[in-house]
């Protein structure tokens, strides 16, 4: 268990409601090395969120079991949590005092994290200034825009240095300066200090461009683990052609039904309005005999190229897990017996 | 400086110098946070100042020859504002803590401190009983300061003073044993917080706040419950050494204390039963539930 910074053995979540269990996260075995950025993919309701908590020792597993650099977070909860850096995204600015300036928010936690108190000022005053903080530290968190509360978020979960950082969706609501920002300095803690990053997100690019190695996780099961370039190479199959049509006199929507009415076409991946186009991603059976039939098909239309395409990262999830990420997808539920059952 | 630089730097607290650090943050914050709602403090003294009045008021109905039937000094004053006085403690250490788990969780702040939790909350929870106490002495030392004003007779003298504060901590700390437990309790049972504020009410009922204990020889039933409270011997303790002048050492007051003593197991159980409820909240996930 040593030789990897994260471990984890069949690690099952099971919510019990009164008349049913909904299997959160099902018999996940995954082994992330030190100094690994590892990304954790899947749709709204996949069970990202409660494999990260398990880590984080704030849900006990109802099977399998987890190590943290060789602790267990069964039997070594507070160890555990004493080499990792937690970060609850989306709703992160609910785990603040919001009656507290930012600052305070920061030398509370640095108290209850035992990080000595010059150490705490020292780390908190340069990360502040990093994330262009400091002229907000005084003010109370309820005056925090979402962005600068997940700053601030980002900032408590460094505090103490840990090895290990689980963070669920740490650039979600950072402006696009400030996200780029984020990311550099997160890759620069792995490349340069070795830390370990656990990482959840929606965002395709920011996965392809931070992750080192990539978890696929849909209703709770882990449905593929590889790189960034190991994922698009298994789905390698999908045959994805992308059309530019030029938007001038043409309506997308006439596109769309043409080419939903014909028989090569199996689905419209995406479309998207650009500048003075429309870029369309459709995907099918046989290049050869599909070109000419979606050519002959929009020839009404000004055509700037139909091509052969290569999927994105976005598009191999979508083969993997059956479902696009922004779609929301129940967990599994399993109905209890009743009583009577037999 | 480069930002990689200060993560070169290492540095943690350990031991009790590091326990003392997370208890008093966890005061001082929540001391912080108290006085930001300015109107809620204003508020607050305001109603120590009324609720003093009153008592004085009700204290010139209250015929003295009635309370030296019943063995104390003839001061209903001097009587009711030492049982204010310390019924203030009351809810600070038995109901504060779950009224404060509920701000905790909703606010989503739990959770956070969960992810930090270094020892099963033990430092957060004595930082907010030491609040909770600062808080209730500030308003004791204002109902006593008040009570002097308008004439009560309490001892001035130190020594009774000196063990009046032993039976104030001794019954502070038990209650606040009862209050860990039932802050442990409200993460999975959200109702609980309603009936703590009715445990209160019947601990300031029986303890006997507003009438002597003797009164109640009358009840058997009510005088048994009564003493099954700690809160009525502490408050006996309490009043016999601030207004009668009578030391700890006496045998009228050697049963009560012995009384009092019984219940001090409770202060451990209050942190064992706070542990067994955040597992079986992590267990059920329902640290963030609100």
């Amino acid at each position: 268990m040593k030789d990897y910074a994260i471990v984890t053995e069949n690690l099952t979540k099971i919510y019990k409601d009164k008349n049913q269990e909904v299997v959160a996260v099902d018999h996940v075995s995954i082994k992330i090395k030190y100094g690994e950025f590892f990304g954790l993919l899947g749709p709204n309701g996949a069970g990202k969120t409660t494999f990260t908590k398990m880590l984080a020792t704030l849900l006990i597993p109802d099977e399998g079991e987890a190590w943290i650099e060789g602790y267990s977070i069964l039997k070594d909860p507070i160890e555990v949590r004493k080499r990792i850096g937690w970060m609850m995204g989306e709703t992160g600015g609910r785990a603040l005092y919001w009656r507290l300036s930012g600052w305070d928010n920061l030398m509370f936690f640095a108290s209850i994290l035992n990080v000595p108190k010059d150490v705490a000022e020292k780390r908190a005053r340069t990360l502040l200034e990093f994330l262009e903080l400091e002229d907000a530290a005084n003010k109370l968190v309820m005056n925090y825009s979402t962005g600068m509360r997940i700053k601030l978020m980002l900032i408590r979960a460094l505090l103490h240095n840990p090895d290990i950082l689980i963070l669920d969706e740490p650039t979600l609501g950072l402006d696009v300066e400030s996200a780029i920002k984020v990311r550099t300095f997160l890759r620069r803690l792995t490349d340069e200090l070795g830390k370990t990053i656990l990482f959840t997100s929606h965002n395709m690019y920011e996965v392809e461009q931070l992750c080192d190695r990539i978890a696929v996780i849909n209703k709770g099961r882990i449905v593929f683990i590889g790189t960034p370039r190991e994922i698009r190479e298994k789905v390698e199959e999908m045959k994805i052609i992308e059309i530019i049509i030029s938007s001038k006199d043409s309506d997308l929507e006439d596109v769309i039904k043409r080419l939903q009415g014909l028989s090569v076409v199996n689905t419209i991946l995406s479309h998207e309005k650009e500048a003075k186009s429309y870029r369309i991603r459709v995907t099918v059976d046989d290049y050869y005999v599909a070109i000419p039939e979606i050519a002959q098909a929009l020839k009404d239309f000004k055509v700037e190229s139909i091509s052969r395409a290569l999927p994105t990262l976005e598009e191999a999830f979508l083969k993997i897990a059956g479902v696009r990420l922004e779609e929301t997808e129940k967990p599994r539920r399993i109905r209890r017996p009743g009583r009577g059952a037999h | 400086m480069d930002i990689i630089e200060i993560f070169r730097e290492e540095g943690e607290e350990k031991g009790f110098h590091a326990f003392l650090r997370r208890a008093l943050a966890s005061c001082y914050y929540q001391l912080k946070i108290y006085t930001s709602y300015r109107m809620n403090f204003a508020l607050d003294l305001i109603d120590i100042t009324i609720s003093a009045l009153i008592y004085y008021y009700i204290g010139l109905l209250v015929s003295p020859q009635d309370l030296a039937k019943l063995g104390y000094t003839p001061d209903y004053v001097a009587f009711a504002l030492a049982g204010i006085a310390l019924s203030r403690y009351i809810w600070t250490s038995v109901a504060r803590l779950a009224h404060k788990m509920r701000h905790e969780i909703s606010a989503g702040t739990f959770e956070s401190l969960a992810a930090v939790d270094f020892d099963n909350f033990k430092g957060w929870l004595v930082g907010q009983i030491l609040y909770g106490f600062t808080w209730s002495s500030t308003v004791f030392f204002i109902t006593i300061f008040i009570g002097y004003s308008l004439g009560a007779t309490f001892t001035r003298n130190p020594i009774f003073w000196l063990q009046a504060l032993f039976i104030v901590l001794l019954t502070v700390l038990i209650h606040a044993g009862i209050g860990v437990m039932a802050a442990g309790m409200y993460i999975i049972h959200k109702q609980l917080e309603t009936l703590l504020v009715l445990l209160t009410a019947v601990i300031e009922f029986f303890g006997g706040v507003l009438y002597p204990l003797s009164l109640l020889w009358n009840y058997p039933l009510l005088y048994y419950i009564a003493i099954l409270i700690p809160f009525t011997h502490g408050l006996e303790l309490f009043r016999r050494l601030i207004i009668d002048e009578i030391p700890l050492n006496n045998p009228m007051m050697i049963p009560h204390l012995l009384a009092l003593l019984v219940f001090v197991p409770i202060i451990f159980l209050g942190f064992k039963v706070f542990e067994y409820y955040l597992y079986k909240a992590k267990k059920l996930g329902l640290v963030a539930a609100y």
